[in-house]
């Protein structure tokens, strides 16, 4: 009669962390009602009840740690006595998650991958110490150096879990804080910092960001005067449309005509896209999110400037749903919002092929038209970065997608 | 739908009777169903049913077997309790020829619905004929269903499943379990698939494999070692053909060690053949070899105490287990 | 004594022809070209069950279990399905599984098949018999045997059964003296097997199994027994057998004398037929075997796919 109540498929989310219960043991609870909060590496998330039932139990407890698909409590059908919730508990032996995974660790995926993809290490790789062929496998599918592992078993066989073991101390080596800490209190560098363990969406950055890294990547800028679109600003048809949101709509339009910078790259192929699904990086306190605009091409400049707003409260208030961060075909970075840098050079958000990044407005001297002459005249400018993926496009494409962008904004 | 606490025996005589209430085409026989049966499952059906559709018959398991395959093929769903298990051996040609070939060799894809049941194992003293695990046999002859519940509720569920299951099903109902009790849901619409194994107890550190009399002794095994620290799974199949493989294959790939518990004799018991394919499917997911635990390969003695030595206990599942969290 | 009519005659007739004209093609067929299995020859002993089957309605179950294909054809079964199974055709009863100890099967036409296992059709029938009782559905099961298998204990545990719920079931010995290469007699104190009947309190008729009308009257009497729910009837047929027990049997146990009084059950049948009757619906079985030995043999071999067909029935 109990049945779990397990972390549900989120879109590519894959480990999530309890915030906190909703509904408390014993508590009848309706379709659509809020079970409990979890953070997952994207975003905060309630979780709603599929159908009506009786809460039985909490497994998990606040900050515990899961995949997708894990269990964190038990419920039962509606109507069903608390002297019989009680009597089946008896029965089922529940096991706190919390107890089952021990010390933390960086996940690394066990279960059997295909034979044909990893060839296991022979037992001689192990020099003549005993191996289980789950060591054997782990060893070949991660490229541990088993001649840096420890064999913990017994007469020191070497286990799944010591290649594990060696494997999270190289990936949490340089990073882990209370190490790096250590380090530093020994060198009397600093004696009084603060250790700030990562959040589930710093670690998730970090990863996307030594990702993005690995690309090719190299960044133009185009310097645009503004001077139009602060009139159109004015006008009343422009009236309420922000400088990102007017950009961005330009931005939207001119990646119809040129479609090449709207994809994805794909080691067999581009994916090239006939909308835009676009993607506007949202500093946050808990660190940078990439909310997505559907149809981006459809919105007015005013459309996307509400869009834009309405994605930027949910991502700062923590309302994002998983399904708002996926599915991006090109994304504006806007660190100009924040303070008057001079360039927005940027990653990549991969597979993603191209990136606008917008930095601060300045109001620049310049060289202007005056009759058949020149003369100065201080305008309003910004200088785009256009960050793009060399595997993908060369500098031909990309500039003149700058050309198509900068005209559309200098001539609203 | 309310539940009521009732005995296994009981539970497994409530599904049949939802059954042949709904189905007209179902009918008993057996020695002494018409009286309540040797283990009270068949209590009250003839009052309810008539003694056209509750049969008592003589001593004579080949012709119940054949008969019920006679009368399935004619397109009626005979059950046929068996007594004991061992029986099984009587109406060899009958059960695992008739039963389980008889659509394959004449190249007939037709529904054919038979439930056997087969009482088997230990039940305090009744010796070597009236003890054996046969479910082994269901196994190794294609064409039968096999199903072994271990509790009240799984007895009911599967006998409604293997009512509504177009094919021959050796229903193995567990003799040491006949007066355990449990909560039955009382939903005629409830049913217990076959093929669906069910994890009693999640763990992971290990996985015991069992069914049967054995699911109670391992989740007290289990219970033991969680004092010592060691986290045991414990998996019930439920049936044995089709067996779950993918349950069973996924909690060894995360406990990555394995032990099948039955009550059924060591030697090319079940769990030979369970152990054999999780090494063939899983090999690089072990940490150690997978045990087997079985009944000591010498016939069982009519002394329960004997009888109790001889099959795996709550100690020596415990103590197996120990032994492979260790390797 | 119902006689058959002359229509039915001709029938009966036309199916033995059927039979006889597939057991010669079998003969010269398992001599000639490759066979896989073993053919057992009826030819000869085709009265018993063109006989008994003529008495039978279509829905009645038939179990049979004698040698060559005469039961089949008997009760309705094109000589297509089984030469194609012979041959191991797609085509075959068995779609494709093969043929030798036949498992012919058609539930239209109540024929239920064969076991391998001989004499495994006693408390199979008794099933078809019991579920006829429960549905009152009129039906009436024929369990076929050899005398071989009169020595199972499952042709005991059956009868008893059936005679106490007077199960509408007909067993049908069809006696030739020899079961397989083992002389009767060896095995069995009475030569015949109806005298068994006695102790399960049921009639015991024994009948010239090579005259098929004499064999139809018996029947007759038995299946309106049966329908009338006065329970079991064991009837015994007196038959020859001409060829081994197998294609290709040496034959060391066989009396010389035993096909002395050997009389052709074809012959026997002609002679209550008018004119060249005979000779017509004799060549009309032929030409009939002929075409379909040929589209039988042109008819496409099974593939691996076969092996694992038809044994679970999903629903």
């Amino acid at each position: 009669m109990l049945k779990d109540l397990c972390i549900p498929r989120m879109g590519s989310v894959e480990n999530a962390r309890l915030l906190q219960w909703r509904a408390a043991e014993g508590e009848t609870f309706t379709p659509g009602q809020v079970l409990y909060e979890i953070e997952t590496d994207k975003t905060s998330v309630e979780v709603e009840a599929d159908a009506g039932g009786v809460l039985a139990k909490h497994i998990a407890q606040a900050g515990d740690e899961f995949k997708v698909g894990d269990r964190v409590g038990l419920w039962v059908a509606p109507g069903t006595t608390p002297t019989l919730i009680a009597q089946a508990l008896k029965g089922q032996t529940v096991k706190a998650i919390a107890d089952v995974a021990g010390p933390k660790v960086v996940p690394v995926p066990t279960s059997v991958a295909p034979m044909a993809e990893v060839r296991p290490l022979p037992r001689a790789a192990a020099g003549g110490r005993r191996i289980s062929p789950l060591a054997r496998r782990l060893a070949a599918q991660h490229a541990v150096d088993l001649d840096h592992v420890a064999g913990t078993g017994v007469g020191g066989k070497i286990g799944g879990k010591d290649v594990l073991a060696a494997l999270n101390a190289h990936l949490l080596s340089p990073v882990t804080a209370e190490s790096a800490f250590a380090a530093e209190v020994a060198d009397g560098v600093s004696a009084d910092a603060d250790v700030l363990l990562h959040s589930m969406r710093r670690r998730a950055i970090a990863q996307r960001m030594v990702q993005a890294s690995a690309i090719p990547t190299l960044t133009a800028d185009m310097a645009v005067d503004l001077t139009a679109l602060m009139a159109f600003r004015k006008s009343s048809q422009g009236r309420g449309a922000s400088v990102l949101g007017m950009i961005a709509h330009a931005a939207a339009v001119a990646l119809l005509e040129h479609p090449r910078l709207n994809a994805h790259w794909r080691d067999d192929a581009m994916l090239q896209f006939r909308t835009v699904h676009l993607g506007i990086a949202v500093d946050t306190p808990e660190g940078l999110v990439v909310p997505v605009v559907r149809h981006a091409e459809r919105l007015s400049a005013l459309g996307m400037t509400e869009a834009i707003a309405a994605l930027a409260a949910k991502a700062r208030n923590g309302f994002l749903r998983p399904e708002d961060l996926v599915g991006g075909s090109f994304t504006i970075s806007n660190p100009g919002s924040v303070g008057p840098v001079l360039r927005a050079e940027a990653l990549l958000n991969p597979p993603q092929v191209a990136l606008l990044g917008l930095p601060g407005i300045v109001h620049a001297p310049c060289a202007v038209r005056d009759g058949d002459g020149w003369a100065m005249a201080v305008r309003p400018s910004i200088c785009l970065s256009l960050s793009f993926d060399h595997r993908a496009l060369d500098g031909g494409p990309v500039i003149a997608f700058l050309n198509t962008l900068k005209s559309r904004i200098e001539s609203l | 739908m309310s539940h009521e606490v009732m005995g296994y025996n009981a539970a497994m005589g409530l599904g049949l009777v939802e059954e042949m209430r709904a189905d007209d085409s179902i009918f008993i026989m057996g020695q002494g169903v018409v009286t309540g049966g040797w283990f009270g499952m068949e209590k009250g059906l003839v009052s309810e049913f008539g003694t056209d559709r509750v049969l008592d018959c003589g001593i004579a398991e080949a012709f119940e077997a054949g008969l019920a395959a006679g009368a399935a093929i004619a397109g009626m769903k005979p059950v046929i309790n068996m007594g004991f298990g061992d029986f099984a051996l009587i109406a060899g040609d009958e059960i695992y020829h008739k039963l389980a070939k008889w659509r394959y060799m004449h190249g007939l894809d037709v529904p054919m619905t038979a439930v056997i049941i087969f009482p088997i194992g230990a039940m305090g003293g009744a010796g070597p004929e009236h003890s054996s695990c046969t479910e082994v046999l269901g196994m190794h002859f294609p064409g039968l269903k096999v199903v072994v519940p271990s509790t009240a509720e799984d007895a009911k569920g599967l006998m409604k499943s293997a009512l509504r299951e177009p094919n021959p099903v050796l229903f193995h109902s567990v003799q040491g379990l006949g007066w355990s009790r449990g909560e039955v849901p009382l939903d005629p619409d409830f049913i217990v698939p076959i093929g669906k194994a069910a994890t009693r107890r999640a763990g992971s550190d290990l996985s015991i494999i069992t069914y049967g009399s054995m699911v109670p002794r391992s989740l007290e095994a289990a219970e033991r070692l969680a004092s010592e620290g060691v986290d045991a799974e414990v998996i019930d199949l439920r049936s044995l053909v089709p067996l779950d493989w993918d349950c069973v294959l996924e909690s060894v790939t995360r406990t990555h060690r394995a032990m099948v518990v039955h009550e059924a004799f060591r030697t090319a018991g079940p769990g030979a053949e369970i152990a054999a394919q999780i090494q063939e499917r899983a090999f690089f997911d072990l940490e150690a070899p997978v045990l087997r635990l079985g009944a000591k390969d010498f016939p069982l003695c009519q002394s329960a105490e004997l009888e109790q030595a001889a099959i795996p206990s709550v100690d020596t599942i415990t103590g197996e287990a120990r032994r492979l969290a260790a390797i | 004594m119902a006689a058959p009519e002359p229509a039915l005659l001709t029938d009966m007739f036309h199916k033995m022809a059927v039979s006889r004209a597939i057991e010669l093609l079998m003969l010269r067929h398992t001599r000639e070209e490759r066979f896989s299995g073993w053919w057992h020859p009826g030819e000869g002993q085709e009265a018993a069950p063109i006989g008994a089957a003529a008495a039978l309605r279509s829905d009645d179950y038939l179990w049979y279990q004698g040698r060559g294909c005469a039961w089949a054809i008997g009760k309705g079964m094109d000589p297509l399905p089984i030469l194609g199974d012979l041959l191991g055709k797609m085509n075959g009863a068995t779609r494709g599984k093969g043929g030798g100890v036949p498992h012919w099967s058609d539930y239209g036409l109540g024929i239920m098949g064969e076991g391998a296992t001989l004499g495994s059709v006693y408390p199979l029938a008794a099933g078809s018999a019991l579920a006829s009782k429960i549905r009152k559905d009129g039906r009436v099961s024929l369990a076929d045997f050899g005398d071989g298998t009169a020595s199972r204990g499952t042709f005991h545990e059956t009868m008893m059964h059936a005679a106490a719920w007077k199960l509408p079931l007909i067993y049908f010995c069809e006696n030739n003296g020899l079961l397989v290469g083992t002389r009767t007699e060896h095995v069995s104190a009475s030569a015949d097997i109806a005298n068994l009947a006695k102790g399960y309190g049921i009639p015991g008729v024994i009948v010239d199994g090579q005259d098929a009308v004499a064999v139809y009257e018996v029947t007759v009497e038995a299946v309106a027994r049966a329908r009338a729910g006065e329970g079991p009837t064991l009837i015994e047929a007196k038959v020859t057998r001409k060829h081994g027990h197998y294609a290709g049997d040496p034959q060391h146990y066989r009396d010389p004398d035993y096909l002395k009084d050997y009389r052709d059950p074809l012959e026997l049948l002609a002679a209550r037929l008018s004119g060249n009757e005979a000779a017509r619906l004799i060549e009309q079985a032929d030409a009939e075997v002929a075409v379909a030995y040929e589209a039988a043999k042109a008819a496409p071999e099974p593939d691996a796919s076969v092996i694992e067909r038809d044994l679970y029935h999903v629903a």
